[in-house]
């Protein structure tokens, strides 16, 4: 039996965590500069599209505010400083707010998102793909292929403006019980019985508070925008778990296993499986990172208030600082989700070693 | 148990959880709230207006865009409003005044009994406090300007301060001059630094009246610096009160049940903010907004597009809902610039004038939802004047101009002139399109390059006149002739003017005097002028006076239009006046052509409505 949390973990994961450093170093210096480096910085402090109303005096104003006249270096500088002191800076395209609070409103709701899609990905395409998998060429098999090439093809915000349209608008007007059409939780319910946050993710804090109307129209708003996202992302689930599936069943310990008598399913469930899983997990680690950073375009069609739609808007205006803020909190998002998808491997399996 | 059969049953646990979930949601939804089905109509208690874009900021003193403004027009008054559907001003939080003769003294006789939302009473010190606290805090983003331009001490503490620092010394000088002085409780005065026409007008915009105990009791007024509080919470004296604003989701207003005028009808006002046309389109037709944000790429959604194209006829694509178009008082037009060759010279000016094809600019970039404007100021502002000449599309005219400039040496065979526009801006991309193929139809030897440039860049060059042909658009902050003639016409005030570096000492000359001038038939002479010598000059194109397109269901009842409303801007609704109910009888069936004119005040129904049988 191995220990809970053997020395070499620890440290593998101490190692990985402060390799986060430089990581973020490196990130942060390419994307400021970048930033900085389109036309006049001076714009991204102004309100879009109202060149008519600026004056000579404003301009100035700004330019002295944020150090704009200062060497690029020393800007970073300036802003590395502040970092560290928790200033991100306000996002221009947020109302001016603290970048931070930007953050704290918006990410919760993409994580919580996201995290349904991964969860009914895996319940859905694992299974799928091990049934694909061990019933290869039959009926099933072909069904279980076109249904996830279907998945990876299709255009996500056409998908879910179906579904909208679909189990909204047809159901609604043919007088059926009708999923709701965007947000997060139905407007009256949250002016009749008001959440009180605390994590943020509405389905958690509904349940913790109590407020029960409030989980009720949470869970049912998070149906459609939940599938829509899952879809792609079960489709490459099942089809990774089918390859890696097939690949392991022809291994010879398999057919040792198969050759002692065991049954069929506790050679799949048994022994197969745990190998199977490994790439799998890795897709899902790197989908699940990706979910989080790009899930504009769901969030777009459902309304869904998360920070993929913040972060397009930040980029279309050269909203530095909701710029810089983003990609750091995504960086540490993929750093956190690679570490975590190690720490699944080595769980999965002895012989590979950490480090 | 063995680890096979935890894993097992762990998974069909997991199942089953997924899948409960899903019912409970689904059937308590239903369960819960399709009862509402029902009912003739939904919520009748309720306006539910669902629209693209977002709040910057519920800020009185700020706030300077219209989705913001939806809110701060009638959470927060003013000393004067517009009077119903027309510009024209009328008392508000004021029920009186008088302007001394050399025009620079107003004095203002306030209401009485007055009330705030937090339950304070409105009074002079309050008028004051407002006036005072936005030029105070200058914030560059916002309409200090207006006030700061004209109220006394308020040009010289706008330009000697930077918002960002509190300079002591500066602010009592401004204090110190007293352009606004409380007489009693309810009679304030203001000075100002000459006597400027439009200001009366330009009180229906700013300052808005807020509550000074409520910002002194949430962190108080610094100035040059926001206050956070009121950037998301609102006091104001208007008929509802903002309850809840969560930025880029929702925003819900209550009625204020001790409002000292009209109260509204219905007892909550929310507003989705949802940036996707499908989206909102659904939630239109399924009932579960009131009206929904229209744009003009999206309008042939609602209606059909040929009888519109051809004949300004609207027909609506389905039943249950109302379709209008009406004029706001915003211009698009496009400038030349006179320091960039050749458009030094002005046949080739007058050239492009007439080879721009008007009616295509309309027809397809707007799809149809403008009128080419006669002169400057749109109809509906004073000074307006139809019978001044437009150009007409005249290519000829154009060839027959050109080549005469080109033999003046204006231009050489093969010149390329380059024109930008902002990436993103569909509109003015399309416009520069057009217009280089108006001008390369007539194979003058001229070539025109269109190229985008980022939101920075292109600002960069405006900054700098560097762009020799651009597409404007100006919205007026007050209903006055003024906001348009200085902005396009004067040398030193003007943005535009300056853009381009045009200078006619002429038309300063008039531009100011009809700005102090009393007597409206005498501005009216003197606009008249101003536009004259505009049109004659070709510097200006005035493209578009663009129509607002607004779209509601037809249980909602009592909506207007006002074109110097933010909702109305928005398509949305004067959500303070409406309420909802069927139609009990049989509504006469009027579709005819559209004509831009002003609805007939006292009728209900609007001008195009299908009738819903």
């Amino acid at each position: 039996m191995r220990e809970a949390f053997p020395m070499k973990m620890k440290d593998y994961i101490i190692r990985r965590l402060l390799l986060l450093i430089p990581v973020l170093i490196g990130i942060s210096m390419v994307t400021f500069t970048l930033s900085h480096m389109i036309g006049d910085p001076v714009a991204a402090y102004l309100p879009g599209g109202a060149v008519e109303r600026i004056r000579e005096q404003q301009i100035q104003q700004i330019i002295k505010a944020h150090h704009l006249d200062e060497p690029i270096y020393m800007q970073y500088w300036y802003y590395v400083n502040d970092i560290m002191h928790g200033d991100w800076g306000v996002s221009r395209s947020d109302h001016d707010r603290p970048v931070v609070v930007s953050i704290q409103n918006y990410f919760p709701a993409t994580f919580e998102l996201t995290s349904v899609a991964i969860v009914v990905s895996l319940l859905m395409g694992i299974p799928i793909g091990i049934v694909s998998a061990t019933k290869k060429d039959k009926p099933v098999d072909h069904a279980t292929r076109l249904f996830s090439l279907t998945g990876i093809s299709i255009p996500i915000f056409w998908f879910a403006l179906l579904l909208q349209y679909l189990f909204f608008y047809q159901f609604k007007i043919n007088k059926l019980p009708y999923l709701p059409l965007e947000g997060r939780v139905d407007d009256f319910v949250m002016i009749f019985h008001p959440l009180r946050t605390v994590t943020g993710f509405y389905i958690l804090d509904s349940i913790i508070t109590g407020n029960w109307p409030v989980l009720i129209s949470s869970v049912s708003h998070i149906v459609l925008p939940g599938f829509a996202l899952a879809y792609a992302t079960l489709a490459l689930i099942t089809r990774m778990m089918r390859s890696s599936m097939l690949e392991v069943l022809r291994q010879d310990y398999i057919t040792l296993a198969k050759s002692k008598g065991l049954s069929e399913r506790v050679v799949i469930y048994k022994h197969a499986l745990k190998n199977a899983m490994i790439p799998t997990v890795t897709v899902t680690g790197l989908a699940f990172g990706g979910l989080l950073a790009g899930a504009v375009l769901t969030e777009t069609v459902f309304a869904w208030p998360g920070i993929g739609r913040w972060a397009t808007g930040a980029i279309l205006t050269d909203d530095i600082g909701a710029i810089m803020g983003f990609t750091l909190l995504i960086a540490v998002v993929y750093v956190l989700a690679n570490l975590i998808v190690d720490l699944i491997y080595a769980a999965l399996d002895p012989r590979i070693k950490l480090g | 148990m063995s680890k096979s059969a935890i894993t097992k049953m762990t998974g069909i646990v997991l199942v089953v959880v997924i899948l409960a979930a899903i019912v409970i949601g689904v059937g308590g939804y239903y369960y819960v709230y399709i009862p509402s089905l029902g009912k003739e109509v939904p919520n009748p208690d309720t306006i539910v207006m669902t629209e693209f874009g977002d709040v910057q900021t519920l800020d009185p003193m700020w706030n300077y865009e219209s989705a913001g403004g939806e809110i701060t027009e009638r959470v927060y008054e003013h000393l004067v409003w517009y009077d119903g559907e027309k510009t024209d001003i009328v008392p508000q939080l004021a029920e009186k005044w008088e302007v001394s003769t050399d025009g620079t003294v107003y004095t203002f006789h306030l209401k009485n009994g007055v009330k705030f939302h937090d339950g304070t009473g409105f009074n002079a010190q309050a008028v004051k406090f407002s006036i005072d606290s936005t030029i105070l805090l200058n914030d560059p983003e916002g309409p200090a300007w207006i006030l700061a331009q004209i109220v006394k001490g308020g040009m010289r503490y706008m330009t000697s301060n930077t918002y960002g620092v509190t300079n002591q010394s500066e602010v009592d000088a401004y204090l110190a001059e007293e352009g606004v002085k409380v007489i009693d409780d309810y009679t304030v005065q203001i000075t100002l630094d000459y006597a400027y026409t439009p200001f009366l007008a330009s009180l229906a915009y700013i300052p808005r009246i807020i509550s000074p105990t409520f910002v002194e009791q949430h962190g108080g007024f610094k100035p040059g610096f926001r206050n956070e509080y009121i950037h998301e919470h609102a006091s104001g004296t208007g008929p509802f009160t903002v309850v809840e604003w969560k930025p880029g989701e929702r925003l819900v207003m209550e009625r204020f049940d001790d409002y000292w005028g009209e109260k509204a009808k219905v007892k909550r006002v929310i507003i989705n903010y949802v940036n996707e046309w499908g989206t909102r389109l659904l939630s239109f037709f399924a009932g579960e907004s009131d009206t929904v944000m229209v744009l003009q790429a999206n309008a042939f959604d609602l209606i059909e597009k040929d009888p519109w194209l051809n004949n300004r006829q609207i027909v609506p694509l389905k039943k249950g809902y109302v379709f209008e178009a009406n004029p706001a008082t915003s211009i698009i037009s496009g400038f030349l610039n006179p320091h960039i060759k050749p458009f030094d010279n002005i046949k080739v000016r007058l050239g492009f004038q007439y080879a721009f094809n008007w009616k295509a600019f309309i027809d397809q970039i707007y799809n149809g939802f403008g009128e080419q404007p006669a002169g400057l100021i749109p109809k509906g502002i004073l000074g307006h004047d139809d019978s001044l000449p437009k150009y007409t599309y005249d290519p000829e005219k154009a060839k027959q101009l050109l080549l005469e400039a080109k033999k003046e040496g204006a231009f050489e065979d093969g010149q390329k002139i380059t024109i930008y526009y902002n990436a993103g801006n569909e509109n003015r991309r399309l416009g520069c399109l057009l217009l280089k193929d108006n001008i390369e139809a007539l194979n003058v030897g001229l070539k025109i390059e269109v190229q985008e440039l980022d939101w920075p860049s292109y600002l960069a060059k405006f900054r700098n006149h560097e762009l020799p042909f651009a597409i404007i658009g100006w919205i007026p902050d007050y209903a006055d002739p003024d906001n348009y003639i200085a902005t396009y016409a004067h040398s030193q005030k003007g943005y535009f003017c300056q853009a381009i570096q045009y200078e006619n000492a002429t038309i300063d000359e008039l531009v100011d005097k009809a700005a102090l001038e009393l007597d409206n038939a005498k501005r009216v002479e003197y606009y008249r002028e101003i536009q004259m010598e505009l049109i004659r000059q070709a510097i200006y194109f005035f493209m578009v006076q663009d129509l607002r397109i607004h779209a509601r269901r037809d249980w909602v009842r009592g909506n207007y239009f006002n074109p110097m409303l933010s909702v109305s801007i928005n398509g949305t609704l004067t959500y303070w006046t409406v309420s909802k109910e069927q139609y009990t009888s049989q509504v006469a069936i009027q579709i005819g052509t559209y004509v831009l004119s002003t609805k007939n005040p006292g009728l209900d129904i609007p001008n195009f409505v299908r009738n819903a049988q």
